[in-house]
Formats: structure tokens, sequence, C-alpha cells
């Protein structure tokens, strides 16, 4: 019972736990910043869905999304915020004892 | 299940970005202009001529595989910046082209001054060394900091052809044999290339994006 209530303890950022979002998160990570074909190559993610998550991640304060062009025509690039980065960071560490803390 | 590390992640994304086959497209380009000069070697005419045409020749491909990127692989890929880390590595490489560079000058100064120095200078198999060293350094250089084993490759071409040029004195013994071996050598590096730019057309389709949104990156709904 000690145990169980000791998982409970780690709280888990939902935001980024996502599964979709997760691979998504993890790809900014590693990038300074990408734009939405990138994204939807790397992540397997249709046009509809990623902007569905970068949605989610945006409202949370994680990516940045922003809006220029390339010549004449509209191009997004979409980066990880600080707190994006932090929370990553965060959420990793969070997963490390969570499944460091499981039974054999 | 493929991996989730990040380290995975990000060099798979920097390789993402090398899948067109553009580099193999321009060394063969750069191995065409070569075979080229070979064939201007046999014919008098004044230096500037071979200048200007390795200057179109260098254009031309430049300017084919730019268009090249634009048109069909960036719609395929899209943009990406990447980390501080990566762009470093890139600039050590752009350092040790340079370096390579200058030492290439630094030899072809030294041939020049040879006589009058009365310095001994390295035998034909030294002097293919030297080369191919000159040649397979950026090239290892460039295979490892754009993560493409394939321009190990044609590094080795590279290595043979001046082999053939250097030690063998394949031109001497053949007609235009610099342009047979230089235009043979060029062929593999262009299949080489056209083969993996055909494949990635086909196997990477341009992702589907809703009309007015990023419309250079991908065909619209429309179409």
């Amino acid at each position: 019972m000690k145990r169980t209530r000791e998982l409970h303890r780690v709280e888990i950022d939902r935001v980024i736990h996502e599964p979709a979002r997760l691979v998504l998160v993890a790809h900014l990570y590693v990038v300074e910043s990408a734009d939405y074909v990138f994204l939807m190559q790397s992540t397997n993610l249709t046009w509809g869905n990623l902007s569905s998550h970068l949605l989610k991640l945006e409202e949370a304060g994680y990516v940045e999304i922003v809006k220029d062009f390339v010549g004449r025509k509209p191009h997004t690039m979409v980066k990880l915020t600080a707190a994006g980065r932090t929370a990553f960071d965060a959420y990793r560490r969070q997963m490390k004892e969570l499944l460091a803390d499981l039974p054999e | 299940m493929e991996s989730i590390r990040l380290r995975d992640i990000e060099r798979k994304s920097w390789r993402s970005q090398q899948q067109g086959g553009l580099i193999d497209i321009q060394f063969g380009i750069m191995l065409v202009a070569a075979a080229v000069l070979a064939a201007l070697d046999e014919i008098p005419m004044a230096s500037w001529v071979r200048i200007v045409t390795l200057s179109v020749i260098a254009s031309f491909g430049a300017a084919l595989t730019y268009w090249m990127r634009k048109r069909y692989v960036l719609p395929r890929l899209g943009r990406v910046k990447f980390s501080t880390d990566r762009v470093r590595r890139t600039r050590m490489m752009g350092i040790m082209l340079a370096a390579c560079v200058l030492l290439t000058s630094s030899l072809v100064v030294l041939t020049a001054l040879s006589n009058r120095l009365g310095v001994a200078l390295p035998g034909d198999v030294g002097a293919w060394l030297v080369i191919s060293a000159v040649i397979l350094v950026p090239v290892a250089g460039l295979a490892f900091f754009l993560d493409c084993p394939r321009l190990f490759v044609h590094g080795g071409l590279f290595a043979v052809v001046e082999f053939l040029h250097v030690v063998v004195h394949l031109p001497t013994r053949v007609p235009f044999g610099g342009v047979i071996a230089y235009g043979a050598a060029a062929c593999v590096s262009l299949a080489v290339g056209i083969g993996v730019y055909i494949h990635f057309l086909r196997v990477v389709p341009r992702p589907v994006v809703p009309i007015g949104e990023d419309a250079e990156e991908g065909a619209d709904e429309a179409n």
C-alpha cells in the first residue's frame, strides 16, 4: 500500500504524456525549430492531427508557433519554448522515477 | 519497435535532410567537370578557357541541385533548424575543408617552385598519396559531419581515378584516358545520386497540406 501511495505521488505532465505529443515534443527538443512538413514526416501525423496537438502544446505554453513568409508564401516554424524544454526535462525525470520505482 | 532515444531522433532528423541524393549528384557533376577538363587538356588552348569551363560547370551544378532541392526535396522534407551543437560541427567541417584547400594550394605552389628550390618532391606514388589524402580527408569529414557514408564511395572513386592519372599515367597511355577515367567515375557517382533521388521521390510523397497553409511546402488539396 505504501508503494502504491508513493507511485500516486509522481505527477505526470499529461500535456506531454499523450503519445503523439510526446513524439512531437521529443522531435522539437532535439532541433532549434521545424516547420509543419518536417514534423508531419517525422511523426507520421496528418495535418489536422498535428495542428490539434500543437494547439494544445501552445495553450500550455510549451511551443511557440511563428508564422513568417518565404518570398511571398506563408511559412510556419514551430519551436519549443524555454518552459517547454523545462517541462520535457521534468517529464523525463518523472518517468525515470516512476519506472525506477516499479517492482521487478 | 523503433528507438525513441533523443540522440537517435536528432541523428535521424539530420540524416533525413541528406536523403535526397543531391550531394551525390554534386560529386558526379564535379567529376564531369574533371572529365571535361581532361578533354580540354588534349586540345591546346588558353588556360582561361579551362577556368571559364570549370566555372560554368560548377555553377550549373550548384544551380541544378539548388533547384532540385527547392522544387522537389524541401516540399517533401520540410525545413528545420538544428541545434547549436550540430551547427558547430558543420562549422568545424567548413574549417577543415578550408584547411584542405590551403594544403592543396600549398602543394601547387611547391610544385611550381620545386625546380627553383631544388626540392625533391615525392615520386608518382607519393604524389598520389598526397593528392588522395587531400581529397579523402575532406570527403571523410563531410561523410562524418553529414552522417552520409555514401560519400566514402565518392571519395574512393576520386582516389582510384587519381591513381590512374598520377601513377599509371593513363592519359599518356590511352587516348583520352583522363576523360575515360573521370567520365566513368562521374557516371558511377551520378548513377548513385540519381538512383537515390528517384527512390526518395517515390518513397517520400508530398504531404497533403490544406489550401492556404504553407503552400510552398506541400501539395494543395486541390491538386
